[in-house]
């Protein structure tokens, strides 16, 4: 447990160090700042409040950005390692591969879900300082969804990255998935049921299934409290199972994506190690 | 301490090939990489691939189709990898890198030929991280000293020239003081002084009765510092001997012109020559005597490389 916590805290102050990341999270922080000013400039339209304004467009834009961030990074980090051979030096020493592989998830799990605050940090304050601290439990459910989706999609990363013999080749399985998951499975989702004429609830399971869809879909609910927003299949799903039991399940659906992906990364990545 | 490799057949030995069985090797190769997609591609046709030559780390077959502008000896004995991992289980004084691999790898300080090190760490922070991992109170400023790097203390390693990354390497090595040091090229890029250094470490360690594995291709020298020798080719030994043994033998040849004297000193041999010139293989310690006795009919004077006398030894 000593070597867990001692590659921790080397991998996220290393992380804090790494230009990609560090272009990713600033990216992230300005425009959840841009966002959130554009949305605040507006008077409230039809009943949607400033708080829901701000809020919509930073689960959009944390939609598209976190598992960015969560998927690059993961894949990114144990494959540049291998190939300049820090971790064949990493592994001479007295610890096991699954040590490593825990010390290293768990320390840039940290300083991603920091650099995440952090920008949602500096909304935050405007928002409280502009509109109030009435919606703040709103807000602060999206702040803690993104985070367990930055979770679900880094583990994927490390998933990736544990089997990956370069950093290009990791990166560019990275950005594939996050193509599949952000882009390509709400319109293959679609086009399937459209095609098949799946049953209702196959096709909410697709669509929740998608670690993305279900932090967009979660946040959703705890913005507007109903799936009213949520498009057809969230509406759906809401007045089928209850909000409180959806968001429960949107949740369950993301901590079963990290665990999984954990998992299976650390066996790809004990598996990988000669000896 | 005894270290134990069990079953490694990293190159099986598979002994002339036909032509035909090589093409089938290489198809499957090449169907296995591609998948379900294999079915699109051409089958090779007979001219296309010849029996190839030993190549390391790729199978040369499938290196062959990969690459067919490359031609390889066709009538050549060639090797090829039965898998990526086929190393069973290695033991370190009795501990299995496998079952115990925190234990076994406590017992080894290791240097490897190109050492990765994090380019925008300091090489006080890798120090201070690789005692951590080695249950070693930090202290990384007296290691640097040890190793002339503590003016390098706060830079990152990425701006350290090769020769002080190999000297950080070095220094991590021999962190918690391990009863094996498994050195990979230790004295690359460095200076005079540095390989001093490593020359004095490697005497201490042999003093105190740690364990060397030194992987060198510097091989002049190496009996004053090593017990035994092996020479390693395509990852596996084929021939190893006693440094004693090897210093009995070190020889030198000389070529010379005839006539040749017929009192030679004891030990001296004709070996095969051309040019009408003749060669000699003198022992060191009758090396002055011959000379002496040969005079100007001595053209050149050349020591026999250890790898040479290393073979003849192991025969």
């Amino acid at each position: 447990m000593r070597e867990v916590l001692v590659l921790a805290r080397w991998d996220g102050r290393a992380l804090l160090r790494d230009r990609w990341f560090g272009v990713l999270a600033g990216a992230f922080a300005l425009l959840t700042l841009t966002a959130a000013a554009a949305a605040l400039g507006a008077a409230d339209i039809a009943g949607v409040s400033s708080f829901d304004r701000v809020a919509a467009t930073l689960v959009h834009l944390a939609a598209l950005l976190v598992p960015l961030i969560g998927l690059t990074v993961g894949a990114v980090w144990l494959a540049q390692d291998r190939e300049s051979g820090v971790l064949e030096l990493l592994l001479a020493q007295p610890v096991d591969a699954p040590t490593v592989f825990t010390g290293k998830a768990l320390g840039v799990a940290r300083t991603v879900i920091a650099g995440l605050l952090a920008g949602y940090g500096v909304a935050g304050t405007m928002l409280a300082l502009r509109v109030g601290v009435d919606r703040l439990p709103a807000f602060l459910w999206v702040v803690g969804l993104s985070a367990l989706l930055a979770l679900a999609t880094l583990a994927v990363g490390f998933a990736i990255s544990a089997g990956a013999p370069t950093r290009s080749r990791a990166l560019g399985w990275a950005l594939l998935v996050w193509l599949s998951l952000v882009v390509l499975s709400d319109l293959g989702i679609l086009a399937t049921a459209l095609i098949l004429r799946l049953p209702v609830t196959v096709v909410l399971a697709l669509g929740v299934l998608n670690p993305v869809s279900a932090f967009r879909l979660a946040s959703i609910l705890a913005i507007s409290g109903s799936g009213d927003l949520a498009g057809a299949v969230g509406l759906y799903a809401a007045e089928r199972l209850g909000s409180g039991a959806l968001t429960a399940l949107l949740m369950l659906v993301l901590l079963l994506w990290t665990v999984a992906a954990f998992l299976l990364g650390r066996l790809r990545f004990v598996r990988g190690s000669v000896l | 301490m005894e270290i134990t490799v069990h079953d490694q057949k990293v190159f099986a030995l598979a002994a002339a090939f036909t032509l035909e069985q090589a093409r089938e090797r290489a198809w499957d190769h090449k169907t296995t990489a591609f998948g379900a997609f294999s079915r699109l591609l051409l089958r090779p046709r007979g001219d296309e691939i010849t029996v190839a030559s030993i190549e390391k780390r790729f199978d040369p077959l499938w290196h062959a189709v990969a690459h067919k502008r490359l031609v390889y000896d066709r009538g050549r004995e060639y090797r090829v990898p039965v898998a990526d991992q086929t190393v069973r289980s290695v033991t370190i004084d009795g501990r299995d890198l496998r079952q115990a691999p925190a234990a076994a790898r406590a017992l080894v300080g290791y240097v490897p030929q190109v050492p990765g090190l994090p380019a925008h760490a300091s090489a006080a922070d890798v120090v201070a991280l690789f005692q951590e991992l080695r249950g070693v109170p930090p202290d990384p400023l007296t290691v640097l000293q040890e190793v002339g790097l503590e003016g390098a203390a706060a830079r990152p390693i990425g701006t350290l020239s090769g020769g002080m990354v190999r000297r950080l390497a070095l220094a991590l090595a021999r962190l918690g003081d391990p009863p094996c040091l498994l050195l990979d090229e230790p004295t690359s890029h460095l200076d005079r002084e540095g390989e001093e250094l490593v020359r004095r470490w490697l005497a201490d360690a042999r003093t105190e009765g740690r364990t060397v594995v030194l992987a060198t291709h510097h091989l002049d020298g190496l009996e004053t510092l090593v017990d035994r020798v092996a020479l390693l080719e395509e990852g596996r030994v084929v021939a190893q001997t006693d440094v004693g043994a090897l210093r009995h033998r070190r020889a030198f040849d000389l070529l010379v012109t005839p006539p040749l004297p017929t009192d030679l000193p004891a030990g001296v041999l004709p070996l095969p020559s051309a040019n009408g010139a003749l060669r000699l293989r003198v022992p060191r310690d009758v090396l002055g005597e011959t000379v002496r006795l040969l005079g100007d009919r001595v053209v050149s004077v050349r020591e026999v490389p250890v790898e040479m006398l290393l073979r003849e030894a192991d025969r």
